[in-house]
């Protein structure tokens, strides 16, 4: 029936500013629990297609913090220190090591930006095929041809081409060096980096024979026993070896830890937002409460009485809900932004990420609201001295 | 048309109606006369099945109702009550309409026309004054077609003037839709009016022809 939307509707634009501080209330909430709850979902997610972006077993790093060894693994961190030499071609020599791909991370000031950095990453040709990583445009490193290959993000943000040339910052005497190539996104901290032939790099900046990282990936024979080779490269004073197994299960134990904290705060603000609704409700159910019982009185059943209040906070929860979502979805780049500048360690991409599955759960937690919020004016209409509520006002 | 006979009804341990017999034919318009707290506005609500009788027997066309009371009354029935009532946050004819199409039929804009609310058909209710509100309280009475009008103290919020004038209407209104009409009130002014068929006193319980008070 028509008026089952008019009067519930009429009744809410009659106070509008109860009506709107709920409808404030709702969406406040919605915003808070679904950046939460995106946030969460779209780190794990983030995170996992970063640690499956490295593709090493093994990370050789000069021993340090370890910490900084973690941020160079994920992030090609610039707490450089540098291997000893020798250790490559050791490790090549392994029959429990399939590969091993050194790096040499070098920090520039950035050619666009003087305040800026950027990362030079020096790498072997074999690295294309070890990571599996494609070209979207011009050719790789062949270990003879000078220039350097971009990353995804990183051409975007210099606008370089294949055959464009791009300069390196290096004292008087900068490096000119062209373009040939750029990568397809990987998702990964390649997607920012330049990449140049590891020899190039430590030969153009005078760092003889250093590196900063040697990826490692097993053998079958390696694997069945990785802690064994773990603990023989770990003999040596001057390494330390961090296994990816080991990052993937500190990051699955702090995802734990946030995903609870993410509940038990959602859980509260939930709580929060159920109260304002239900203080909000009772008042406007003490106020439509006369008009309610006249109606019943006049023929009205109880059902459609009822079914109006329900709609009137369905309403209200409804409009708070795709507020907070629609505040929640637009404001995910905002939100990354400033969850990134707060946390030690961030993955590329969009952290707050707000899918059907979120969004559903949304509504059913909105609609459950509503009819939380309905309780006051059905026990209102259901019980007490309804009658004498047409009299004597 | 309506009976009402040996009706009972108290509250705790006070019996406001003792044995209580009233008949009412179509067209036999009744008015219902009583001191204050004898009972009149109980009466009504009996009258409308919004309270059981303790014992008695209420007959519509000479049968017990049986079933849902509040679809008899939307069928049936027009309701004044003593305070008006309205939807507040709807306009004047959207709380005609809302009623006529619980009813099953289509609001009449002609009911506001002489009750002199033609202009405020689309005003929000509460922008009306007492006597307005009163008047739309009316015509929201006839507005699902009723056979019977029930009406608690239809004319205390009114000056004589249009006590007089609503009165005049309530009976035109009558006479249009067929409706009879059952008015308690303690107003003695109410008397006059030529239309009724009854004019009863409520005292101690029970109802007794009105004699001149």
């Amino acid at each position: 029936m028509k008026y089952l939307l008019v009067w519930p509707l009429a009744n809410l634009v009659r106070a509008p500013w109860i009506s709107g501080v709920t409808v404030v209330g709702v969406a406040l909430a919605t915003l808070v629990v679904a950046t939460l709850q995106g946030f969460v979902q779209g780190y794990e997610t983030a995170v996992a297609r970063e640690v499956d972006g490295l593709g090493y077993d093994l990370l050789v790093t000069a021993r340090g913090c370890p910490y900084e060894a973690a941020t160079l693994m994920l992030r090609g961190g610039v707490g450089l220190r540098y291997m000893p030499n020798g250790v490559v071609s050791s490790l090549e020599a392994d029959p429990a090591v399939e590969g091993a791909w050194p790096t040499l991370i070098h920090p520039v000031r950035d050619p666009d930006n003087p305040e800026g950095m950027t990362l030079l990453k020096g790498v072997v040709p074999g690295l294309l095929g070890a990571r599996g990583l494609a070209l979207r445009a011009g050719t790789w490193l062949d270990g003879e041809t000078p220039g350097v290959v971009l990353g995804f993000e990183a051409a975007e943000l210099m606008q370089r081409h294949p055959g464009d040339e791009i300069l390196l910052p290096r004292g008087e005497d900068p490096l000119v060096l062209p373009v040939l190539g750029i990568l397809e996104r990987t998702g990964s901290q390649l997607d920012g980096s330049v990449l140049l032939d590891l020899v190039r790099l430590q030969e153009a900046f005078g760092l003889g024979d250093k590196l900063t990282g040697v990826g490692v990936q097993l053998s079958d024979a390696g694997r069945m026993d990785a802690q064994a080779v773990r603990d023989r490269y770990e003999a040596d004073a001057a390494l330390q070896v961090i296994p990816l197994s080991r990052v993937v299960e500190t990051l699955r134990a702090a995802m734990a830890n946030l995903r609870g904290v993410v509940r038990l705060l959602s859980g509260f603000l939930v709580g929060l937002a159920g109260v304002v609704l239900v203080n909000t409700a009772l008042v406007r159910a003490l106020a439509e409460h006369p008009g309610r019982v006249m109606l019943h009185a006049i023929g009205f059943s109880q059902g459609f009485i009822g079914l109006a209040a329900l709609m009137e906070n369905l309403v209200l929860v409804g409009l708070g809900t795709v507020l907070g979502v629609g505040l929640a979805w637009g404001g995910a780049g905002v939100s990354t932004d400033w969850i990134v500048n707060r946390l030690p360690y961030a993955p590329d991409g969009v952290l707050v990420v707000l899918d059907c599955g979120l969004i559903c759960r949304g509504v059913v937690g909105a609609a459950a609201l509503g009819v939380l919020a309905t309780v006051p004016a059905l026990v209102r209409l259901g019980f007490g001295g309804s009658l004498v509520d047409l009299r004597g006002r | 048309m309506l009976e009402a006979r040996r009706i009972d009804k108290g509250f705790g341990s006070r019996l406001v109606l003792r044995g209580l017999d009233l008949a009412v034919e179509a067209g036999g318009h009744t008015l219902i006369r009583g001191p204050s707290g004898s009972g009149k506005s109980t009466l009504v609500h009996l009258l409308a099945r919004l309270v059981v009788p303790d014992a008695g027997d209420l007959l519509w066309e000479g049968a017990t109702v049986k079933g849902d009371a509040a679809a008899w009354r939307l069928s049936h029935v027009g309701l004044v009550f003593q305070d008006v009532h309205l939807l507040e946050s709807l306009t004047v004819l959207q709380n005609l309409d809302m009623v006529a199409r619980g009813a099953g039929c289509d609001v009449d804009p002609g009911l506001l026309v002489p009750l002199g609310l033609a202009d405020r058909t689309h005003d929000p209710v509460r922008v009306l004054s007492r006597g307005e509100r009163q008047r739309v309280a009316l015509a929201r009475a006839f507005s699902n077609r009723p056979r019977l009008l029930l009406a608690d103290e239809p004319t205390a919020s009114l000056d004589p003037a249009q006590r007089d004038q609503a009165l005049a209407h309530l009976f035109d209104l009558c006479a249009h839709l067929e409706t009879t009409a059952v008015v308690v009130s303690h107003d003695s002014a109410l008397t006059d009016r030529p239309e009724w068929k009854q004019h009863l006193w409520l005292e101690g319980g029970r109802l007794q022809p009105a004699r001149s008070r």
